[in-house]
Parts: structure tokens; sequence; C-alpha cells
């Protein structure tokens, strides 16, 4: 059997033997949506990272460096990311988890927002949940085409088995161990694609000769590959070999930067600042995270693109090849096969933690909301269980089609989340004047407007417009109307006297 | 005049702005420290 096969299986076996293990410790729905709070302060750090950086990471990323080096957006794109993280683990982190806990035991963000704001009328939980399974359903999807493009390239197995296969595995431990169990396989995915990274970042830089060579190996390519402002056209297919295509302007740089804004909405993150198992273990998670899990990814995924394009001889068909081609003209079988593993392991674990958010939208804010307010513990973990499965049938359906992009997908989402609940989140935690129908109303404004953005034909991130739009909604609307009541104030006043 | 022409320097943001904020992560470990009597 070829070894790459078998360092792939092995993977996949320990994956499911951890999936039948936290199947034994998730009794209630808090174990398996937040795995009971218990979270520690490395298993947080790695978990978040790994949810947040899907194949992107190790494919979009790279793709966009080994497109532009150093311009069109990727750098700008890595950058912006680092400061959303590094803000997000610092000012939003730590209120959120106190916050939560003092809202009601608050464990999905829906919950949060109609506990925050004693929202009697469901709204703010319904709609909450829409923009949640709507967003996912799509963003999920991408996470299978990404994989399953993944195995057909590698094993040459067709595409839509490949689908099929990525998808049951991933559903088969969301389904088993909930929470604990997504936690845990990030933990070991994020460890495999971050030295998988950095490894092949670390090889390539050597054997070019160092950075030197490297970057000047891009410059006799083409010099607007060394220039963070210059954009650079590629498009092999109709044989544009990084041609110069002039500045990026200034709204190109903004739309790059944006994608920071994005990580103050993205439920699947911010769900693991909730279950820390105490908001004191925020400043280690934060430390490990940053630069395990950010800066020394992001700079090693630039790198990656990058020495491709010095490196590999024929230009590539798909510059998001650029990772796993390397890896296979680097490495022997085996360590291919880690390797190969790794990106499996950046799709999968951001899957599964969407799939598991997706799945509590619709056990906790519609199947106990709406139909079995009196439902048992045990009868929401399985029906927690149904959704999940539910889930991956619409995504697996969404991903059918071959020419699925990917990264447009993405791109989208990430900018649909980050709109709709980037400013509610900071508005709730940071404004103790914001009310109930100021943050209804931004939501549906951010989210309105992601959607909508397409048709106003202005290029921008839809993300830029999204969140400013959103923000100014909650600003207003909580000006205008009537103030927050007094017990959500004294709550909020509490919340901040416990930081 | 100096810092436009530091930020018109492509180096300039590939070098500094993630190491800072990796080097705030490591200032904040030390400043967030919990107090002695800080009770959970």
């Amino acid at each position: 059997m070829n070894p790459t096969y078998i360092t792939f299986l092995l993977y996949l076996v320990v994956l499911l033997a951890i999936g039948i293990t936290t199947y034994r410790m998730t009794n209630t729905m808090s174990d398996y949506i937040l795995g009971g709070r218990r979270l520690g302060s490395w298993v947080t750090a790695f978990s978040a990272s790994a949810s947040d950086f899907s194949g992107w990471l190790l494919l979009g990323l790279p793709g966009a460096a080994y497109a532009a080096g150093f311009g069109q957006w990727s750098l700008w794109l890595a950058v912006g990311l680092a400061i959303g993280a590094m803000f997000n683990w610092r000012f939003v982190a730590k209120r959120l988890r106190v916050y939560t806990q003092f809202s009601k035991d608050s464990i999905t963000l829906p919950e949060f927002f109609e506990n925050r704001f004693r929202d009697r009328s469901n709204l703010l939980r319904l709609i909450s949940a829409l923009f949640i399974l709507a967003f996912f359903l799509f963003y999920t999807a991408s996470g299978l085409v990404a994989g399953a493009k993944l195995f057909e390239g590698t094993f040459d197995f067709n595409y839509h088995n490949a689908l099929l296969i990525g998808a049951i595995v991933i559903v088969a431990y969301t389904f088993l161990g909930g929470f604990l169990a997504v936690s845990f396989t990030d933990f070991i995915q994020a460890f495999l694609m971050f030295v998988a990274l950095a490894i092949t970042a670390i090889v390539g830089v050597y054997e070019i000769g160092g950075f030197g060579a490297l970057f000047e190996g891009m410059g006799s390519v083409r010099e607007s590959l060394t220039d963070a402002f210059a954009g650079t056209a590629y498009d092999q297919g109709n044989g544009i070999l990084w041609e110069s295509a002039g500045a990026i302007g200034i709204v190109g740089i903004i739309s790059a930067l944006a994608w920071g804004l994005g990580y103050f909405g993205q439920p699947h993150i911010l769900v693991r600042f909730m279950a820390i198992r105490s908001h004191k273990e925020i400043r280690k998670s934060r430390l490990i995270a940053m630069i395990m899990g950010v800066v020394i990814p992001l700079y090693s995924s630039l790198l990656v693109g990058m020495i491709g394009i010095v490196s590999i001889s024929e230009p590539l068909a798909d510059p998001e090849q650029v990772f796993i081609v390397l890896v296979q003209m680097t490495y022997n079988p085996w360590v291919a096969g880690f390797l190969l593993a790794a990106v499996l392991a950046a799709i999968m674990s951001t899957v599964d933690s969407q799939l598991l958010v997706s799945s509590s939208a619709l056990t906790e804010d519609f199947y106990r909301r709406f139909f079995r307010r009196a439902a048992s513990e045990k009868e929401l973990v399985w029906v927690g269980r149904i959704s999940v499965l539910l889930i991956a049938v619409i995504a697996v359906i969404l991903a059918w089609n071959e020419s699925s992009s990917v990264l447009d997908l993405v791109s989208y989402a990430w900018a649909g989340f980050g709109a709709t609940f980037g400013p509610p989140i900071l508005f709730s935690l940071f404004w103790r004047k914001t009310t109930r129908n100021g943050v209804l109303a931004g939501m549906i404004v951010g989210g309105l407007t992601v959607m909508t953005w397409s048709l106003t034909g202005y290029e921008i991130y839809e993300m830029v417009p999204g969140f400013l739009f959103g923000s100014l909604t909650i600003i207003l609307v909580s000006v205008i109307g009537k103030g927050p009541s007094e017990e959500i104030t004294e709550e909020y006043d509490k919340v901040v006297n416990n930081l | 005049m100096v810092i436009l022409t530091l930020t018109s320097w492509t180096w300039f943001w590939f070098l500094v702005p993630m190491p800072l904020l990796a080097i705030w992560a490591v200032i904040s470990y030390y400043t967030d420290a919990p107090k002695e009597d800080d009770s959970e």
C-alpha cells in the first residue's frame, strides 16, 4: 500500500477514536455545545485557530501569494487578520466569557443576545439563528468542496466519491462527540497543519538559499511580486503569468485589511472563548494562539506561496495547489502523507465547528424554543446530532457541483458573519446603552448589506459597508428608542465589575 | 514624513505589524496577570 495512504488512514482512525471516546463524556446539551465549559488554555488556543484557519490557510493564502507575491492582497490580508485576531483575543474574549455566564449561562450567540437584552419576543434569537444557518450552509459546503478537491488531487478519487468520504468522516465524529470531540481534534489538527506549514516554509527557504535568494528570485520573475502596493495578474489557463497590473489602490488595501473585522462576528470562533474553563486562562490562550496559531502560520503560509513562484518550474494551473505540489516535490511519501493529512485537518477542523454551531442553532434556537420547551437534555443532544446530519446532507448537496468556487464562498460567509454579528457583539459587550432594537436592526442591516452589496457594483469588500452600516444602525436605533431597562444595565455593570 | 516613507515600504508591512502583535501578546500576558485576591 502507498505510504501516503497509510499515513492518511492512520490519521482518520485517530479522529474517529477521539469521537468515540468523547461520546461517553457527553451527557448534556452544554457538554455537547460547549464541552461543559471545561477547556484548558492550550486546547482553546489551538481550537480557536484551527476552526478559524480553514483550508484557505494552506490552499487559499499560499495560492494568493503564489499568484501575486507580496502584492495584490495577500500581505494585507495576513496583516489584517493578525490585527483582527489580536483585538478579538485582547478585548472580546474575556468579556464574552464572563458576560455569557452572567447572562443565564448562555451557550450560543443567539441565546446570549436574547438573555443579554431580556428579549421575550424570540426575535433576536430567531433572526440570529437564521443568519447563522444561512451563512454556515455555504461555509460548510465550501469546506466540503475544498476537502473533496484535496482527495481528488492527491489520490485520484472521483470528485463525488471524495466529497462523500470526507463528509462521512467529519459527520461521524461531530455527530458522536460534539464539542469535546471537535475541540480535541482541532487541537491535534492545529498542531498538524501549523507544523506542516512551518516545516515546508523553512525547508523551502533553506533549499532556495535563504530569504535574500527567495526575494531576488521573485523579483526576477516579475518586479511587482516584491511590491505590496502593486497588482500582479495570474491566469495560467489564459497564458497570463505574473503580469504587472498597476497599483492596487487604497480600496484594495482597505478591503484586504477589513478581513480582520470579521473576527468579531464568527460564531465558531467566539464559541471557543465562551467554552474556556475560566476567564483567567484567556491571557495564556491568547499568547499561545497569537504566536503559534496566528503569526507563525500566517508568515509560513505567505512564504509557501512565494517559495512556489521560485521553485516550481511549471506554472500551476490552479495557484491554490501550490502547497500540495510543494509537499509532493519536497518530501518522501511517508512525510507527504502526514503533511497532506494536515491540509485535510485544516479543512475538517473548520467544517466540524461550523456543523456544530449550525446544529446548536437548530437545536437550541428552533427546536427547544418553538417545538419542545420541555425537552430533556438527552433528547436535545440527540436532536443536535440529527441536526448535524441534516445540515451535512444539505451542505453535500450544495457542494455537489464540481465547479463550486471555494474562496468566493468563504469570503462571502466571512463577511456575512463579520457584518451580521460583529457590531452586535462589540456593542453588547462595550456599550451600556445598547438596546435590543438597536442590535436587532443592526444585525439585519449588516447581514442584508453583505447579501445585497454586489448589486451596487462597488468593488470594496462587502465586510466594510456591512460592518459600517450595521454599527451605525445600532447606535442610531439605540439612541432614538427607549433605553435599556435597569435590570439590563445592572447586569452590564456587574459584568464590568467582575472583569 | 519619516512615517510616510516607512509605511510606503513593503518590508515595513511584512516585518513590523505581525511581530509587534506577537510582542503585544507577550506583554499583555504579564500585564493581565490576575491579582492575588482575585476570585472567580
